[in-house]
């Protein structure tokens, strides 16, 4: 077994959370298509350790700290999300121009 | 207690965030809050400024920050004996000044926040003195401009007040982009940003010749700016508009000191570049005559004291380019005491006379005992005579010069003649004589004169005491700079410059052997420019704010009708192409005018479509932007 | 490695879905997949304890956290509406793009000759072990995190005298 496979495969992934990113006209659907980026770098990290024997396992512990940040990341999203829902009526991130001039 | 001494510029920090968010809940007591934290952080000041007394060795701690590969960053700090007489300078200068706000600022609707502002202030320029390399200097030098503009601009509700704020913070960055761009300079060659680190590659040679005196003069850029010399002096005077105990803070310890402490601290570019050193001697004199001249008239009492800042900075500044390095620090000190001590005191006169037109006052002393007393003697200090604190740093300063060069030290010793003159025209016209107009004048409470009285003990005293046993040299001393020898006919002429100043303020205030407004009408048109500051501010006007501003107005004509504007040009130009070459035939021209017209049309168009709003398409074009970098990286080399 | 092969394609397939579905609801449930799959690939790389992180706080928190989100705001977000915007060709472009420099970067690199060594034992003690020493100030931060986004999440989701 190789490393490069998991390279591809979280590229893959990672291409399809940008896809998603970029293309998703609901707030929630571009925050999951996040989660799937922080996915793909995650494996990316795991592979990495697994392979390479990096010092001190940091490829276990970085991901640790990205799902800490993932879950953090996702509450203050969605409260964002529900707060701007509240005012506007509306979750399509093209309606929400309230900061644009 | 040296290894502490990063606690310092933490503790003016601390009250910051205390005041800035829990201000509204506090009110009165946010003052006491910042008075704790910097009198904490006087003490500990204290004990390290006595430790360096006591013989205590240059400290650094340098942990590293930024590790990028071969290049590391450190990110620690840096105690000598300079940087203790700093510490002092500051803490001490800010302290007074926070007791004496509580009187000056009481009732003001914004207490809490003037208190967390001149936290965030001393938290800077602190930070700034312990600093041990550029990259932390220039952060705090940064620092240091926002919070003089918050504190400048903090009646922002007065739209001079808010235009002096923007006034000093677009000068200084100036001064700041030929400081940033000396910095990348000296990292290029050295490798570093550690001060000590550079001064060793300096000495090997990584940097030399007119690299270095290039390097030299940009980081010069940054003091230029900050400690308000020729040409970036013009927001010193308007930064008038922000409270007076912000004015003694800027002018005494804080803003305009680091300026002078940069070239210190950076010596090593200086001692090595004598072209460098000559560029700030002869900019510290020229800045040091030029604002003297302005002070002669001016009649704001703040501004005399703003040009009297100018000219005694471009004094530092001169010592430091004439390799008098010690000299210049030991003037920033004494000057930090005796210049609080003016502006105090001038806040202290206009609290009591509700007025800043020295035309308007006169015979304040009978009503403003501890007033007159401690200003009459900041005044004997700055003009410099024996014994008081500015005498003996004006003296070393002016010897500096005269081993350097004479024509600076001729200058230099006649501004020493003029200061004299104007400042005792200040205090005559402000305190002697009768009141010239109905004020109301009283003495300000106590805890605005006692500030005066320990700052007038500092301003007799603390220029004896520093040459007692050359105490400041052993404390602040520079490797390449030997201690000047001593010379008598120097110090005479000082002293008679100051006297002859102060007879000359004296026969013309007080005993009136001309009448007033005599050398007004003898000399108009001199007058008239150095009423006007030299017109330095209209030429700036003119060449750099006008031409900004019609620059700006264009390029908002251009985009509200950017197409009207490329189809009148590309056919004004069609035109008399077409007149030069008549051979075109109409179908032709007319092609080409359209054509140039629709492609600026269609060019505009799509790069309005560009500007969308939408944070995806900017997305989308930033991940192609990354996958084609990937691909030049990896595939195309 | 048969097992590692089959997570593989459902991660991929189910993040297709992810992005492709028009349904939020099914998006989110496929989200749930996904994340589960990817738990299983850090299971086949050793990395047990990461995978119990990944189902107990990404399925059993982010997902339910996601699912209010959408059952909230379940109104406006019929199935009838167009669910991606009109860049779709271009994103698919670059994301195209995007995976072929990857991977061929990643064949260029010295990465290749990189092997898998077995660790039969698992990680689950150096990973605590190391999360209470050597990390232990990163660990403490990240709680921090934590909190601060818990009450700033409180703050901006909970009503204000409207």
């Amino acid at each position: 077994m190789m490393l490069v496979p998991f390279i591809g495969i979280s590229a893959i992934i990672f291409a399809i959370g940008v896809y998603g990113a970029l293309t998703r006209r609901n707030a929630i659907g571009i925050l999951m298509s996040l989660e799937l980026i922080f996915n793909a770098a995650n494996i990316n990290l795991v592979a990495a350790n697994k392979f390479l024997n990096l010092e001190n396992s940091i490829g276990i512990i970085f991901p640790i700290f990205v799902i800490t940040i993932a879950a953090a990341e996702a509450a203050v999203g969605l409260a964002i999300i529900l707060s701007i829902y509240r005012q506007t009526k509306t979750v399509y991130v093209e309606k929400i121009n309230i900061m644009k001039w | 207690m040296i290894n502490f001494a990063y606690i310092i510029p933490l503790l003016p920090l601390a009250a910051f965030a205390v005041n800035i968010f829990f201000g509204k809940r506090l009110k009165g007591v946010s003052a006491y809050i910042g008075i704790a934290a910097i009198s904490a952080a006087f003490l500990i000041s204290l004990s390290i400024f006595f430790a360096f007394l006591g013989g205590a060795q240059r400290y650094e701690v340098n942990p590293e920050w930024l590790n990028l590969g071969t290049v590391k960053f450190g990110m620690g700090f840096l105690v000598d004996g300079m940087t203790s007489v700093m510490l002092i300078v500051v803490t001490l200068v800010s302290l007074l000044v926070q007791i004496y706000s509580v009187g000056y600022m009481h009732g003001d609707p914004k207490y809490p926040r003037y208190y967390a502002y001149l936290g965030l202030f001393t938290f800077s320029m602190l930070l700034l003195v312990i600093a041990n390399n550029f990259a932390m200097m220039f952060v705090s030098w940064e620092l240091v401009g926002v919070s003089s503009y918050l504190l400048i601009g903090f009646w922002y509700e007065k739209k001079s007040a808010s235009d002096a704020g923007k006034k000093a913070f677009i000068t200084n960055k100036f001064g700041d982009f030929g400081f940033s761009i000396g910095i990348m300079m000296i990292f290029a060659f050295c490798g570093t940003l550690n001060f000590g680190e550079v001064s060793d590659a300096i000495s090997k040679g990584a940097l030399s010749g007119s690299a270095l005196t290039l390097a030299g003069i940009l980081v010069f850029c940054g003091a230029i700016g900050k400690s308000a010399q020729f040409p970036l002096h013009v927001w010193l005077p308007d930064a008038m508009e922000g409270p007076t105990p912000v004015s003694a803070l800027i002018h005494a310890a804080t803003m305009v000191a680091a300026g002078v402490y940069l070239v210190a601290r950076t010596y090593f570019l200086y001692a090595a570049s004598p072209t460098a050193s000559a560029v700030v001697a002869y900019t510290g004199v020229f800045t040091a005559f030029f604002a003297a001249t302005m002070a002669l008239v001016a009649t704001d009492i703040k501004r005399v004291l703003a040009f009297s800042t100018v000219s005694q900075l471009g004094y530092m500044i001169m010592a430091l380019g004439v390799g008098g390095f010690t000299a210049g620090m030991f003037h920033l000190t004494t000057h930090a005491f005796f210049k609080a001590l003016l502006f105090l005191g001038a806040g202290s006169v206009i609290h009591g006379a509700a007025t800043q037109d020295i035309r308007e006052m006169g015979g304040l002393g009978k009503h403003m005992k501890i007033t007159m007393v401690t200003f009459f003697i900041a005044c004997l200090a700055i003009a410099g005579i024996p014994p008081f604190s500015g005498f003996y740093s004006k003296d070393e300063v002016l010897l500096a010069a005269f081993n350097y060069s004479k024509p600076i030290y001729i200058t230099a010793t006649f501004t020493a003649f003029m200061t004299a003159f104007y400042m005792f025209r200040l205090f005559f016209k402000t305190f002697a004589g009768e009141m010239r107009t109905k004020l109301h004048p009283h003495e300000s409470p106590f805890v605005m004169t006692i500030p005066l009285m320990i700052l007038a003990v500092l301003s007799v005293v603390a220029g004896w005491l520093f040459v007692q046993g050359h105490t400041f040299e052993h404390l602040v001393h520079f490797k390449e700079a030997a201690a000047e020898e001593g010379n008598m006919l120097v110090v005479w002429i000082s002293i008679a410059a100051s006297v002859i100043g102060i007879g000359l303020a004296a026969a013309i205030y007080v005993f009136k052997l001309v009448p007033d407004g005599y050398f007004r009408n003898k000399f108009p048109r001199l007058h008239t420019v150095l009423i006007n500051k030299w017109y330095v501010d209209e030429f700036y006007d003119r060449t750099v704010i006008k031409p900004s501003f019609n620059m700006a107005r264009r390029f908002f004509s251009f985009d509200a009708k950017y197409v009207d504007g490329a189809v009148n040009l590309t056919g004004v130009i069609n035109v008399i192409i077409s007149k030069l070459h008549n051979i075109f035939d109409k179908a032709a021209v007319d092609g080409a005018v359209n054509g140039v017209a629709g492609a600026a049309q269609g060019g505009g168009g799509m790069l309005r479509r560009v500007q969308t709003g939408l944070v995806q398409n900017y997305m989308l074009i930033l991940v192609a932007g990354a996958a084609l970098a990937v691909v030049v990286f990896f595939f195309i080399k | 490695m048969l097992l590692l092969l089959l997570f593989a394609v459902v991660a991929i397939i189910s993040a297709l879905m992810v992005v492709s579905m028009k349904n939020i609801m099914h998006c989110a449930l496929f989200l749930a997949l996904f994340l589960l799959s990817v738990a299983g690939i850090f299971f086949c790389l050793d990395a047990d304890f990461l995978g119990i992180v990944q189902i107990l706080v990404y399925v059993g928190g982010i997902i339910v956290l996601i699912l209010f989100a959408v059952m909230l705001t379940s109104r406006v977000s019929s199935a009838l509406m167009e669910q991606t915007n009109e860049q779709k060709g271009l994103a698919i472009a670059a994301c195209l793009l995007l995976v072929a420099a990857i991977t061929t970067a990643a064949f260029k690199t010295s990465l290749v000759t990189a092997f898998y060594g077995a660790d039969p034992e698992g990680t689950t003690r150096t990973t605590g072990e190391l999360l209470l020493t050597v990390y232990a100030l990163p660990f403490e931060i990240a709680s921090v995190v934590l909190l601060v986004s818990l009450i700033g999440a409180i703050v901006l989701a909970g009503k204000k005298g409207e």
